[in-house]
């Protein structure tokens, strides 16, 4: 912390005291620029200029796959919207998407219906109980997803995993070797179930501390009026809740969207096509198997469909909430 | 938090799995049954990672056995896993989350307090833009972030990791850190300026301080985020030599396509926690209230 204590105050030193007299007004010359040149220089070189070049090599042509990774690409010639034409005749394309699309639904509802769950019921219980799920919480969203992955992994895995020998345990249940890899969409769920649990944490905590918030005495004037806790919960608990789990189900959806790791962990660096989401397509093709110019193309698509989801989604939400 | 306030008749024990009114000081079945949910809950949590540990420890020969414990356990694995370039991969790990951290912190912090404080052209274009960047994830954008950073033809991918993690990172802090400066009034300062204190002694002894939550949950979030992004280490250390990998890829050399060394994946994870844990267990009072601060009014 020392660098930062430091290191903070003096890069704004020398100017702010020389402006402290032209401050009042409210204009302070150059003092402001200087101060987030840092901050919008690191967001050009990160986020925008990659941003641009994906848009450009989209709409190049691809010179030659095989040196892609040296390839410095300034003299492909322009190819308009072949690129798009080619991703969106291609049915291969179209079946990651639905799949993305059903695995980020499924994900973002479990993920918030088990957080809200958690969050009421930590409400609800003793001091002790409630402090020893939060430290487990915080534990578990510490923990890196490889290594959630990994356990998961572990767990299910066919010849050694606990999960087949305890469900093998149940009478009349035989899992004994029972591979939940060799199905896609079995092997999709148990990925949903790591996803899920490292979600969890993070949208049950913010939850929680979002209804701690929530002024008591609303809670007692409904119940004084003879609401049930699952009416208190639906008009005054959720009304109040709603910017928090816009917030929350904005961030779910990006993060579930992109789901990545998870994914390739769980099939050991080589996800079969039924495992492919649009994250992992993209990867695939546009650094795996360098085509360059269609993975930037996917990715064009995927940043559009991202901000058009997004712009629905949180118009959605407001026009819920207005009518509340 | 009904629980302490509400003063509601006592109703019969019994019934309800969920009490309807809470109740003061009695310890009804329903109340007993919540908490024990909750303790349910907290272990199924924790099983899979005690299960890891103890896979970690267990010799090889008896990974096969179904007894929970191993009847003896065998450290070898945290010992020879040194000796498969582990050690680098943890160094390269740090390096790269240590510097994003500093990165976003240095960079954040005078943007953050100054937008927070004072209004000046551009100022709503910036937040704007740090808002947009928030949205964009770095897997939609791999092409680029790959094509960028071979031209730039940078001496170690660890620098680029660090720019590329810092990028992205730097949204949340920005308007975390934004959100808490904007709470802290600029009265205090003043008045700690008329106390005779510099412009600079104000901020070092009030404003960051107060802010320290927020700072705290700023360095988190960036140090896991860096520290678990494997997408972007994956594209940028294409090629580049084992050593100069984080952690999140070096340990895909424990699992082949046909066979996995589970001890040394276990080991490795288990330490690949450790750093993390240890930045929660010093700061974790921080973490709740800074996660939350200014999200609901």
């Amino acid at each position: 912390m020392t660098a930062t204590d430091t290191g903070a105050p003096a890069l704004g030193s020398g100017p702010a005291r020389r402006s402290r007299r032209r401050r009042r007004p409210g204009r302070s010359g150059r003092l402001p620029y200087l101060l987030i040149l840092p901050a919008v220089l690191v967001l050009l070189v990160v986020v925008v200029w990659p941003l641009f070049k994906i848009v450009q090599l989209s709409l190049q042509k691809q010179e030659s796959g095989k040196f892609a990774l040296f390839h410095s690409g300034a003299s492909s010639p322009f190819a308009g919207l072949a690129n798009f034409r080619t991703v969106l005749s291609d049915s291969t394309f179209w079946a990651v998407v639905g799949r993305t699309a059903a695995f980020t639904a499924i994900n973002v509802v479990l993920s918030l219906l088990i957080g809200i769950g958690i969050a009421v019921l930590l409400n609800r219980v003793s001091k002790w109980a409630r402090l020893t799920l939060i430290a487990v919480l915080l534990f578990v969203w510490a923990v890196p997803t490889t290594v959630s992955t990994q356990v998961f992994y572990w767990l299910f895995s066919n010849q050694l995993g606990a999960v087949n020998y305890l469900l093998d345990l149940i009478p009349g249940v035989h899992m004994q070797g029972h591979d939940w890899f060799a199905d896609p969409h079995q092997g999709l769920a148990v990925i949903t179930a790591v996803v899920v649990w490292g979600a969890v944490p993070l949208l049950a905590i913010s939850l929680h501390a979002g209804i701690g918030q929530i002024p008591k005495e609303i809670i007692e004037a409904a119940r004084c009026d003879g609401a049930t806790p699952w009416q208190t919960f639906r008009q005054v608990t959720l009304p109040v809740l709603a910017p928090l789990l816009v917030i929350l189900t904005t961030l779910s959806v990006i993060w579930d969207f992109g789901v990545f790791n998870q994914i390739w962990f769980m099939r050991t660096g080589h996800p079969e096509p039924g495992y492919q989401t649009v994250g992992i397509y993209m990867y695939s093709t546009g650094v795996g198997s360098s085509h360059y110019n269609v993975g930037a193309t996917i990715g064009v698509l995927m940043m559009l469909g991202l901000v058009g989801i997004m712009i629905f989604y949180i118009r959605q939400l407001f026009r819920i909430g207005d009518a509340e | 938090m009904a629980i302490a306030v509400t003063e509601a008749p006592p109703e019969p024990p019994a019934v309800r799995v969920r009490p309807k009114r809470a109740r003061r000081a009695r310890l009804t079945p329903g109340k007993v049954l919540l908490a024990l949910t909750a303790y349910a809950i907290a272990m199924i949590f924790v099983l899979p990672y005690a299960e890891m540990i103890i896979s970690a420890l267990r010799p090889p020969k008896e990974l096969l056995s179904r007894g929970y414990l191993p009847r003896h356990y065998d450290w070898s694995n945290f010992t020879s896993i040194w000796k498969t370039g582990f050690g680098q991969n943890l160094g390269a790990s740090l390096k790269v989350a240590g510097g994003s951290t500093l990165v976003v912190l240095l960079v954040a912090l005078p943007a953050a307090y100054y937008t927070a404080r004072r209004k000046f052209r551009g100022r709503s274009l910036f937040l704007l833009l740090v808002l947009a960047t928030q949205m964009f994830q770095p897997a939609a954008m791999l092409v680029g972030i790959q094509r960028e950073f071979i031209s730039f033809n940078l001496p170690s991918p660890i620098i680029s990791l660090i720019l590329v993690n810092a990028g992205f990172n730097l949204a949340f802090a920005v308007w975390i850190l934004n959100a808490y400066f904007s709470s802290i009034p600029a009265e205090l300062e003043e008045a700690a300026m008329v106390d005779g204190t510099s412009r600079l002694g104000a901020l070092g002894r009030i404003t960051l301080p107060l802010a320290l939550p927020g700072i705290v949950t700023a360095l988190i979030f960036t140090f896991i985020g860096a520290w678990n992004e494997l997408l972007v280490a994956l594209t940028l250390t294409l090629g580049a030599p084992d050593k100069q990998r984080p952690l999140t890829v070096g340990i895909n050399n424990y699992i082949g396509q046909y066979s996995i060394d589970w001890g040394h994946l276990f080991a490795g994870s288990v330490i690949a926690t450790l750093p993390v844990i240890a930045l929660f267990a010093l700061i974790e009072g921080k973490v709740v209230g800074g996660l939350t601060a200014g999200s609901i009014k």
